[in-house]
């Protein structure tokens, strides 16, 4: 660990980094332990600087309202816009097969897309999106993700090509910036996988896929090399 | 600040902290059989701890909607996350209060790239004088390491120190502390890297 591994560590715990840098920082936690080691000492030092803030009284009816979404399986959402397409965030062939990812799936999907693309309030939660980087100098393409909040499934614009013996594993690091195994993307299929369990992906989370042996990492960490990585953000 | 206004929260929240203490280990409990789906549990976890978290979404956030609305989501990442919790590793509130920081964090961000508000004006909470303040409640973390952070942060430059605490608690980045203080980007990285440097020789130093 170098000081400026230390201090990028740090950085990365206080949110000092920009979007692109701060996505790279987290890609770095999924192959790099004594960084995590690093980065998760930062977090707890600076938990105390919560500790000044006065307790304030949440309003009664709270705690009914999360048992409410627990009960539900699926956070609520309201209905929003696309300030993402809109604001012109995405280079616009990507943007195109984000679009056309949103708008491929069963009817039941298209059709809650649109009634939120009109701006009516749905029950249904927006799908959280992701633009997957390839590292720098790899000249891989970037990878559109879209994430469905209800069904739990992500989906992926490209087909990830993989040797014969290896596969392509997908990887969360939450705001804990802790990295969680997702599952494997099954071979020769455009990637669409259902996280299964308790694991329900946030709009603070950064997503990874790495080549791992087959089977997947037998570490529980990454031990191929990562091929893209991107945080979820609200549609 | 809180020193003078919260006469009533240091006790309460010294006896949560503390893992001796029968509140510290109602705490520690209450988390532990929440990550085994027990919803009796959940709801004690949730007494015991609101009002702490709800006041750290409320001064992220600043403003009381958003903030109940970041509260709902933190407790479901609780419920779905204890059972990763690892008593060994972080005391129970850290873990919890580290969820409801960076939730709020995420909110600010969000919303500011939604409004395209990047106004110094924007980061209102974070300037706040009362950040330089002593923790009232430090013992809810671990008296010790809250002390010595404090301890550190205060030898460090002033502009340092501010920029740190304006990034935990308001969400800022290198570009946001560099537009507030009217200095060059570089300028604002060099003064903060410089103070954590300085921040971690402290810290790992053994006194």
């Amino acid at each position: 660990m170098t000081s400026d591994d230390q201090i990028l560590a740090a950085e990365l715990a206080l949110g000092l980094l920009d979007d692109a840098e701060h996505a790279a920082a987290r890609r770095r936690l999924l192959t790099d332990p004594d960084f995590a080691a690093e980065t998760a000492w930062w977090q707890d030092r600076f938990a105390g600087l919560a500790d000044g803030t006065a307790a304030a009284e949440p309003p009664a009816g709270l705690l009914a309202r999360v048992e409410a979404r627990l009960a539900q399986g699926a956070p609520e959402g309201a209905a929003r816009r696309w300030p993402w397409f809109a604001g012109g965030a995405l280079a616009g062939a990507l943007a195109a097969s984000l679009a056309a990812l949103l708008l491929i799936p069963d009817a039941k999907v298209i059709e809650r897309v649109r009634e939120r693309v009109i701006e009516v309030p749905v029950a249904a939660p927006a799908p959280l999106v992701a633009v997957l980087t390839p590292g720098a100098g790899t000249g891989r393409e970037p990878i559109a993700a879209v994430y469905d909040q209800q069904t739990r499934t992500l989906r992926l614009t490209a087909t990830i090509t993989v040797p014969e013996d290896r596969a392509a594993e997908l990887w969360s690091i939450g705001s804990d910036n802790v990295p969680r195994a997702l599952g494997l993307l099954a071979a020769g299929t455009r990637g669409s996988i259902r996280i299964e369990g308790e694991t329900l992906l946030q709009p603070d989370e950064t997503i990874a896929i790495s080549i791992e042996p087959a089977g997947g990492s037998p570490t529980g960490l990454p031990t191929g090399e990562v091929i893209a990585a991107g945080p979820l953000v609200t549609s | 600040m809180a020193a003078e206004s919260d006469g009533s929260t240091p006790s309460t929240t010294a006896e949560i902290g503390s893992s001796r203490s029968p509140r510290g280990r109602a705490l520690t409990g209450a988390l532990i059989a929440t990550g085994m789906q027990d919803q009796e549990a959940f709801r004690r976890l949730y007494d015991l701890t609101a009002t702490k978290l709800f006041g750290i979404c409320l001064r992220i956030c600043g403003e009381r909607q958003a903030a109940e609305d970041v509260l709902q989501e933190v407790y479901v990442i609780i419920w779905r996350r204890a059972p990763s919790f690892d008593a060994a590793r972080a005391s129970p509130i850290t873990w919890m209060a580290t969820i409801a920081r960076n939730r709020s964090i995420d909110w600010r961000r969000a919303n500011r790239r939604a409004t395209g508000d990047r106004s110094p004006g924007a980061v209102g909470p974070a300037n706040d004088p009362a950040d330089d303040a002593p923790a009232a409640d430090m013992a809810l973390i671990g008296q010790e390491e809250v002390q010595q952070l404090h301890d550190c942060l205060m030898i460090l430059n002033e502009k340092a120190r501010q920029a740190i605490r304006a990034a935990f608690l308001g969400g800022l980045t290198y570009s946001d502390l560099a537009q507030r203080e009217g200095v060059p980007l570089a300028t604002m990285k060099s003064t903060v890297r410089r103070g954590l440097l300085q921040l971690r020789k402290c810290l790992t130093d053994d006194l």
